[in-house]
């Protein structure tokens, strides 16, 4: 949540079709034409090429879900059979694009805004909700993945240590879930104390003060934008990344990790990055979130990272931890408890594909989109309800949340 | 058309927050 924005992923050098396609004349032949096509439409190029595809498998996985776990096809008049509630498909497709699209905008990933709507708008608030919100979280960073790795915006070296740390963590959450937060009451006022940092957090990052802090993180942001500002006059399109830039690993030893970006240096304690791991691996897979909410502040905190290297860490990670807290609630929590609680597969797969689209969405739009007005709003709106969540804890609202 | 997408964008997430609002209220309204 440095700068609350996410480098678009997508963004980059043009693709085969953009380059065969540019300067050419207008041709007969139909190929030819095609290429000029997908030339002047670089955007559509990107979003059939490279999204869509991910897109219309997450949702053919979620109609074979759907009658591989129920034998019917979910979103109709009949309820969904472990959340036991009635949701038109439309209404979860609308789900995942509106909480991809708002939190992408914000810095933020899908899962921790559809968990409080899944709960109380949709009224879903059982354990299943929390497997099944994993499984919104282990998709919806996926076609940011691949952008990120294409443009290298990777590094495993640094990945891996919070990655392993989420192995443990990521085992534990479910326990507690399933042993002691079963009641919806208690569990809602912890994710309410999650939503309501979360919201103060990021009307905290719009002030002055925060602003001024971050200073360093801010020049980091801007050289970016300088650089996609004089890429998209030159007619490309604008990644703001020198070619061939990536982040290099300078040291690495079972303690202190060090890697390099451009011209800059961090350092890193590898215990440390394996503490953080579990410990936001426990809090994540516990409300069934991907931990990014925690995660990225963290690592602000203690490393003074900036956004761009930060996700290079941060979406392995919630995919990992996604992975590793699904296998714990659907293996290793009835193996050793004998509870058993599966996720929605359909429910989670249907957000998850529009919850990609959205997301890919804000990664296009958000250089146009005002961050000191929208940050305040989603700040306050998530506020709220995390306050709402904590109240109801306590006291006996006049209304059901 | 370029005017018109540049000026409807940076209105687009409110937008989508007024109807996330109005379809959360049409849910509460129809189904519960």
């Amino acid at each position: 949540m440095t700068e609350g924005r996410a480098v678009d992923p997508g963004q980059g050098r043009p693709g085969p079709a953009t380059i065969a396609g540019t300067g050419s004349a207008p041709s007969a032949m139909p190929g030819l034409a095609r290429q000029g096509f997908w030339a002047r439409h670089p955007l559509l190029q990107e979003f059939g090429c490279q999204q869509a595809p991910i897109i219309a498998v997450v949702l053919a996985l979620g109609v074979a879900a759907s009658y591989l776990q129920h034998g019917f096809l979910v979103g109709g008049d009949r309820p969904f059979p472990l959340a036991g509630v009635v949701v038109p498909l439309w209404h979860l497709l609308w789900l995942g694009f509106w909480t991809g699209y708002t939190m992408a905008l914000v810095g933020e990933a899908t899962g921790i805004f559809s968990l409080p709507y899944t709960m109380s708008i949709l009224r879903f608030d059982s354990v299943h909700v929390s497997p099944t919100n994993l499984v919104i979280t282990l998709i919806n960073p996926l076609g940011a993945l691949l952008g990120y790795r294409r443009e290298r915006q990777w590094n495993l070296d640094f990945a891996l240590w919070p990655c392993l740390g989420s192995l443990l963590g990521s085992q534990l959450g479910p326990f507690l879930r399933v042993l002691y937060l079963t009641d919806p009451r208690p569990f809602k006022a912890l994710v309410g104390a999650a939503l309501f940092y979360l919201g103060a957090h990021l009307v905290w990052e719009v002030t002055p003060w925060y602003l001024g802090k971050r200073a360093a993180q801010r020049a980091f942001a801007e050289r970016f934008r300088a650089r996609a500002r004089e890429l998209a006059r030159q007619g490309k399109l604008p990644s703001g990344i020198p070619e061939g830039a990536e982040i290099r690993t300078l040291e690495r030893s079972w303690r202190r990790i060090r890697i390099g970006f451009l011209d800059q240096e961090w350092a890193m304690s590898v215990p440390l990055l394996l503490a953080i791991g579990a410990g936001v691996g426990v809090v994540a897979s516990t409300f069934g979130v991907g931990g990014g909410f925690l995660m990225t502040p963290i690592l602000v905190t203690f490393f003074k990272l900036p956004m761009y290297v930060i996700v290079a860490a941060t979406i392995p990670f919630v995919m990992v931890q996604s992975v590793v807290g699904l296998v714990s609630y659907m293996v290793v929590v009835p193996a050793l408890t004998g509870r058993y609680e599966p996720p929605e597969w359909a429910f989670g797969f249907f957000v998850a594909a529009s919850a990609v689209f959205g997301a890919w969405l804000a990664a296009k739009t958000q250089r146009y989109v005002p961050e000191a007005y929208l940050k305040p709003v989603a700040g306050v709106v998530t506020g709220l309800g995390g306050l709402l969540y904590l109240l109801n804890y306590f006291v006996e609202l006049p209304f059901r949340v | 058309m370029r005017r018109f997408w540049i000026r409807v964008v940076p209105l687009l997430p409110f937008i989508v927050l007024a109807v996330a609002f109005a379809v959360a209220v049409y849910h509460i309204k129809t189904a519960w």
